[in-house]
């Protein structure tokens, strides 16, 4: 394994994914570390077994997984050094020191080193902990959900509707049972109890935390919040919303949420509230949360770089160029830079590798991003982040 | 009862390991999916208090599944793949006074 | 910040830190997360602020009537993730910066 690359991706993601393919069709040498132990990110988790009808029906996954194939063949033909399971463990700039905040001009040129520190995937033979040097970084670290915080959150048997989602595309599991209780607001949230629906399982209640309106507004968003193609899924919708939410109790203008434990396993049992004026219990096994998803920003934290708080994600994003570049050789794509959903995600990254190509000479005029996409994406990566909906967020 | 049940086509059974007891799993599942699958309520624990902590994330963010495997002690279950033989020790809760229960 | 957010709810689980915590934190005069983290331990467990950063800073703007901006983030050190000691003294390192 070389020690010296041209380019490390951080995730693999659709953002990532794009990126290190694109730097490596150009003719860079990329090392691809992602932490999960396939390709894909949180969309397109486990991809190729659902493509290959390990999941659920063909038919489907192409659906669900669209763009999730392409991308995965790309990445093989590509040459890129793809490290599954592999751990950011630290991101090293180029030192800059007092003398080069008064004299850019002596800023570290661009054959400076920016050092990565990372874990070797599990099982990997010692010592685990690895350094690389990169001539340059894109960091797509995606998206998280953001945490909802409440008494009993920490409780066994409470998550994020993610988490179904994720328990779901990589082992194909479906909450079952009774005491099965969705709460929060959001596309995701009604995305989960659809699919929870559509696979048999039953949804004792749904308590709705957005204010007034919120939960319309969710489901209107739901294409553009879908992965794969938003045109695709948007056929399907209004019909799953409806058939998800026919005899699911859904309690409005949830207030005071706390989970309760049992004494002897410390698991959730029960989930209390306010809505409509009355208190309410609930058995609940499982409760899956919701309050919509922000970047993942370990990274561009530990860059120490500027970020802008975004009023419409409820979250700060870093400040990045019009290419996404937020320091010398470091560039941020896709959700971890704010979010947007797949689609632009992949754009960014590969607007992010053809920075790189061109800080190389190696950019090709013809690799341009282009299309309604690329042109959603290029308004996000201005002053004004855009949210999902392409409306900007003022600072 | 476990919280979640199967529903894919069966895959290739394997077999785990934790706290000693053999627990059947698929290929392809992580660590924590094939404990959640299995019934387990938790995984990891509080460092401080010993209250079991059970997946929130299942992405490798919530660290409610930090456990050892293999003998190491840093690994979160729900980014570890779940392989034939792997022996998984989930974290004892400490007592009042610091011990092992 | 929320209505369910009740001063007995956690906002760290690693740590075990409360809303309550926090307010009490801030009621002394501190002023930005770090300060909160470095008195009450939010942000200091495993997880390193992945759960709790979000909230804490919201939490903080909402109590305070500051803009998120000026409230801050807290600060992220390397490592990223929890590394074995032994495995963290003896890294690869990198020797050849060829041309």
């Amino acid at each position: 394994m070389s020690k010296v690359v041209d380019l490390c991706v951080i995730g693999a993601g659709p953002a990532g994914l794009a990126a290190a393919a694109r730097a490596a069709e150009g003719g860079l040498h990329v090392l691809l570390l992602d932490e999960q132990s396939a390709a894909g990110g949180q969309v397109w988790r486990n991809a190729g077994t659902a493509l290959a009808g390990g999941l659920m029906p063909t038919t489907q996954a192409e659906k669900v997984y669209h763009g999730a194939g392409a991308a995965l063949q790309r990445l093989a033909a590509s040459g890129v050094d793809h490290r599954a399971g592999a751990t950011l463990v630290d991101i090293a700039q180029p030192e800059t020191g007092p003398e080069t905040k008064s004299a850019p001009e002596a800023a570290p040129g661009p054959e400076a080193m920016v050092e990565i520190t990372w874990r070797a995937p599990f099982g990997a033979e010692a010592p685990r902990v690895r350094q690389t040097a990169a001539r340059a970084v894109i960091a797509a670290t995606g998206a998280q959900e953001r945490p909802v915080i409440f008494p009993g959150a920490e409780l066994p048997g409470v998550m994020g509707v993610g988490a179904i989602q994720t328990a779901y595309k990589q082992s194909g599991l479906v909450p079952d049972g009774e005491g099965v209780v969705l709460a929060g607001h959001g596309p995701l949230l009604l995305l989960t109890l659809a699919q929870i629906r559509a696979a048999g399982g039953r949804v004792a209640a749904v308590l709705d935390l957005g204010p007034p309106g919120a939960m319309a507004a969710a489901a209107r968003a739901l294409p553009r919040a879908l992965i794969g193609d938003p045109a695709l899924m948007a056929q399907g919708v209004g019909l799953m919303l409806r058939r998800a939410l026919s005899g699911v109790p859904v309690h409005r203008g949830v207030t005071g949420l706390r989970a309760h434990g049992t004494h002897r396993t410390g698991s959730i049992e029960a989930v209390s509230f306010t809505s409509a004026g009355r208190a309410r219990r609930l058995p609940a096994r499982l409760l899956g949360v919701h309050d919509g998803v922000i970047p993942n920003a370990q990274v561009s934290r530990l860059l120490s770089l500027r970020h802008v708080w975004d009023a419409g994600q409820g979250a700060f994003v870093p400040v990045r160029d019009a290419d996404g570049a937020v320091a010398p050789g470091i560039w941020i794509v896709g959700d971890g830079a704010g979010i947007g959903g797949a689609g632009i995600a992949a754009v960014d990254g590969e607007q992010a590798a053809l920075a790189v190509l061109a800080r190389t000479g190696r950019a090709r005029t013809r690799g341009a991003a282009s299309g309604p996409q690329a042109r959603r994406a290029a308004f996000r990566r201005g002053a004004f982040p855009a949210r999902a909906d392409g409306r900007a967020c003022h600072r | 009862m476990s919280l979640f049940r199967r529903t894919s086509p069966p895959a290739e059974a394997i077999t785990i390991e934790v706290d000693g007891r053999a627990v059947n799993a698929c290929a392809g599942d992580t660590v924590a999916t094939a404990m959640l699958a299995a019934g387990f309520g938790s995984i990891g624990a509080n460092v401080k208090s010993g209250r079991p902590s059970a997946p929130y994330c299942l992405i490798g963010v919530c660290f409610g599944c930090q456990c050892t495997i293999d003998g190491a002690s840093d690994a979160q279950a729900c980014l570890v793949l779940a392989r034939d033989g792997m022996v998984v020790e989930t974290p004892q809760p400490l007592t009042r006074d610091g011990g092992l229960a | 910040m929320g209505v369910h957010a009740t001063d007995d709810a956690l906002i760290c689980r690693c740590e075990n830190v409360r809303v309550a915590d926090v307010l009490a934190a801030l009621g002394t005069g501190i002023d930005g997360p770090n300060r909160v983290k470095a008195m009450t331990r939010c942000g200091m467990g495993p997880c390193q602020g992945r759960i709790c950063a979000n909230p804490l800073t919201r939490l903080i703007a909402a109590e305070t009537g500051w803009s998120p901006d000026t409230v801050g983030a807290l600060r992220i050190r390397p490592p990223l993730k929890p590394v074995l000691l032994m495995d963290y003294l003896a890294p690869e390192i990198v020797p050849e910066l060829s041309a």
